[in-house]
């Protein structure tokens, strides 16, 4: 009895596996974890099957890549616990039709692509966030919000704030440790500009990436060089983050990196805060505080030049 | 217990002074109790007078009451770093971030522009400071005067400095000529380099290269060596640079250029080679630099006054200077001193040069006979012993190599080890002459590191083979200077 007790158990076990190992081969897990319920539930006894839950929920995906499976893609609408009545049916369709969503899918370049949606907060500004790095942008008038940002990371964790509640996704990137990142945050009305110089590049030539010259992930993903990633807004965090290829660039050679910090009527005479997150050896991550004291309101229109805050990144070349 | 806990000191400058008052100095199991006015603290030790005179005492162990007592918030240790700005932006955070984390504490960096930066490190647990490092980015003769004046603690630089500043080779760099990327020279001889740099050279198509005039970068502070190896005097439209940097990126962009850079700034230009008429040439390369093999090596110093360092900077220095740190350094592109090793087999050019030059001489064959059967199955350190010019005195790396190598054999690096220390000279004067003196300068290094040696087990020979496996041309003095050395193997 025991012996085939156990011998069912160990079935029951290889059903399981022979499930999750379909999920992660990639058709099903999206709704499946969508769904905050068990995905599979085996039930003791010699026949033991796993039983899937209802299939008509599910939607035909669009099927990433096996290795680059995105879960958590949308946090699950909060339902209200008593939905009898009439009146409490079309709160609840306005609720969820008001529920902010989050996805995040990959992008070229190690780069994550966020799409955001908050239907009832139109021209809102959000807090985004990855690790360190915390940044804001403004909702268009429907609420949607479409950026690209780099990968930190390679299991990336993305949250964003509206109006006090955070919603956060995961992605695995397995390539975002092929690139390296430069990131330079500040908050409020500061006009701090990074710009990368790659490999002897003057100003305003090709290899000059700035804010005006962002330049794309496909560049970076060839080889080329860097591109920007500008994530501001006026009143809230602010965010660049340069990247570039560290292993296998057909570039070779240094990027010197300078930070431009403009002297504005908002900004003259104050000190301008900042934090900057670069690498490091042995591809730590190492953070500076900024403190720099800008000059009097009579420069106002000239540009601070900070030369030392970053260190240049030297590209080994393939 | 007692006996380890107090130590006796006379007279030491310390770095808080504060003011007098009575203290308790209790032990935590309550066995010792002294009473007395309290002199100073510096983070570890009280120094306190007592009835049986002035008393130093480890604060480890120790409870303070009374209204002498120091506030452990002003117990912070402080120091300032002067530097130039390569070495203070881009050496300097590293280091003190790796050093952090080895002693488990927070790191934190504050830049407040270009000539100033802090870095404090702090408890994890309690985040109380525990040091406030101020970076500060002056020339050397700048430096010196602050760390003279007491106003900073340590001063890094390119200039060696005499007593009573203390100095370590922290880390090393050299200086080489640069050219654009387009150029397509590769490598030029001595000789070639000094008509280039003096202005009687002045037309790249002299060099089988374009019919451009040749425009000359040259690095402030780095004339005297240029006189002493390259040429007398510049050309008058020689373009100055203050910073490396911008001397590499000047160069980068004019096809027309060269420039006298430094390896730690070759930036997104490209090194030329520098040759001997006799064909061989020595690039700078990591371990050519810190094997000294190729001779313009700069090292650069960490100097400090003699004075009593709170415990924290000290160790933060003994953190620079071990073998943990070298990995750190030579990431950050400046060239460490860890001790490498260069097999046998990688050494054919060497032995192919030696065979070549030993010719048809039947004694010049011998010699290099019995050093390929000497070095065969060894292995050659990277450290190297070399002398100032026309002296049996060791440069500065070689002096800091001395100890270096000390630290290392007392730390059992080499226990159980033969270590052979081979004196190799120029090939000028008589090869008897040359095999004595090469055997006396083995020697004498043997007995410099022999003297910093405690009981280890390693067995330190000598051996010379003058002239016989030359590494430059012996006809300027450059090549002279990189063939007089003393190499070290190891079995």
């Amino acid at each position: 009895m025991s012996a085939f007790s156990s011998l069912s158990k160990r079935r029951a076990t290889t059903f399981v596996v022979v499930v999750l190992l379909a999920f992660s081969s990639g058709h099903v897990m999206q709704t499946a974890l969508v769904d905050d319920q068990p995905v599979a539930s085996v039930t003791s006894g010699p026949d033991a099957a796993p039983i899937l839950r209802s299939g008509e929920e599910r939607r035909p995906l669009p099927t990433p890549p096996a290795a680059t499976l995105m879960p958590i893609l949308e946090r699950p609408p909060i339902l209200p616990t008593r939905a009898q009545s009439s009146e409490d049916l079309a709160q609840t369709a306005k609720t969820q039709g008001c529920t902010p969503r989050l996805f995040l899918t990959p992008a070229p370049a190690g780069t994550v692509s966020l799409s955001f949606r908050a239907p009832c907060d139109g021209g809102a500004q959000v807090d985004i966030r990855q690790g360190l790095v915390l940044a804001s942008q403004m909702l268009d008038e429907t609420g949607r919000m479409m950026i690209r940002m780099p990968a930190l990371t390679e299991d990336v964790s993305i949250s964003v704030t509206l109006n006090e509640e955070t919603l956060s996704a995961d992605l695995s990137v397995p390539n975002a440790l092929d690139f390296q990142h430069v990131v330079l945050m500040w908050d409020g009305p500061q006009h701090l500009r990074l710009n990368a110089f790659e490999f002897g590049a003057a100003r305003n030539e090709i290899g000059h990436v700035w804010s005006g010259a962002p330049k794309t992930p496909v560049r970076a993903s060839r080889g080329r060089g860097g591109f920007l990633t500008r994530l501001t807004t006026d009143t809230g965090p602010s965010a660049e983050i340069y990247s570039v290829p560290s292993g296998r660039a057909l570039m070779r050679g240094v990027v010197r990196l300078v930070v431009e910090a403009e002297i504005t009527q908002a900004s003259c005479g104050r000190i301008a805060y900042a934090k900057a997150i670069q690498p490091t050896a042995f591809r730590r991550q190492s953070e500076t505080d900024v403190e720099v004291a800008l000059p009097d309101c009579d420069r106002i229109g000239e540009v601070v030049l900070l030369q030392n805050l970053l260190r240049d990144m030297r590209l080994a070349g393939r | 217990m007692f006996h380890r806990m107090i130590a006796l000191f006379l007279a030491f400058c310390w770095p808080f002074n504060l003011s007098a008052g009575p203290v308790v100095l209790t032990t935590v199991d309550g066995n010792l109790r002294i009473e007395g006015e309290l002199l100073s603290f510096d983070g570890e030790f009280f120094r306190v007078e007592t009835s049986f005179g002035s008393l130093t005492l480890d604060g480890g162990n120790l409870r303070c009451e009374g209204e002498g007592c120091p506030d452990p918030d002003t117990l912070v240790a402080r120091a300032t770093i002067s530097g130039p700005v390569e070495m203070i932006h881009r050496l300097i955070p590293p280091l003190l971030e790796v050093f952090a984390d080895r002693e488990g504490l927070k790191y934190y960096s504050l830049f407040l522009s270009d000539e100033d930066v802090v870095w404090e490190l702090r408890d994890p647990v309690s985040d109380q400071l525990l040091v406030v490092f101020t970076g500060v980015v002056e020339d050397d003769d700048a430096g010196a005067v602050r760390l003279a004046a007491g106003d900073a603690a340590i001063a890094l630089g390119q200039e060696p400095s005499s007593p009573p500043v203390r100095q370590d080779v922290i880390a090393l760099d050299a200086v080489l000529p640069l050219v654009a990327p387009e150029n397509p020279r590769a490598m030029v001889t001595q000789s070639q380099l000094s008509a280039l740099l003096s202005g009687r050279m002045d037309s790249w198509s002299l060099l089988d290269g374009p019919d451009l005039p040749i425009d000359i970068h040259a690095l402030n502070g780095t004339e005297p060596l240029l006189k002493r190896w390259y040429a007398s005097s510049l050309p008058d439209n020689t373009m100055r640079h203050d910073n490396a940097n911008d001397l590499a990126d000047a160069v980068a962009r004019d096809p027309a250029a060269i420039g006298i850079g430094m390896y730690s700034a070759i930036g997104n230009a490209t090194p030329l080679v520098v040759g001997g008429r006799c064909g061989l040439a020595i690039p700078a390369t990591r371990d050519t630099i810190r094997a000294e093999d190729y001779p313009l090596t700069q090292p650069l110093f960490l100097k400090r006054m003699g004075a009593r360092q709170p415990k924290i900077v000290r160790d933060f220095i003994g953190f620079v200077r071990s073998e943990e740190a070298q990995p750190v350094i030579a990431s950050t592109g400046y060239v460490d001193q860890a001790i490498g090793r260069i097999p046998f087999d990688r050494q054919g050019d060497r032995i192919a040069n030696a065979v070549l030059a030993a010719g048809d001489d039947p004694d010049a064959a011998g010699a290099v006979r019995d050093m390929v059967a000497t070095l065969l199955n060894r292995d050659r350190l990277t450290l190297t012993f070399r002398f100032e010019d026309g002296s049996s005195e060791l440069d500065a790396q070689s002096a800091s190599n001395i100890t270096r190598l000390a630290d290392a054999i007392n730390q059992g690096t080499f226990d159980g080890r033969r270590l052979y220390f081979i004196g190799f000279s120029d090939g000028v004067g008589p090869p008897e002459g040359n095999q004595r003196l090469s055997l006396r300068r083995s020697r004498s290094v043997r007995q410099a590191v022999a003297s910093f040696v405690g009981t280890a087990p390693v067995d330190l020979q000598v051996a010379a083979f003058g002239e016989a496996l030359p590494m430059a041309c012996d006809d300027t003095t450059w090549g002279r200077q990189v063939n007089r050395r003393v190499e070290v193997w190891i079995e």
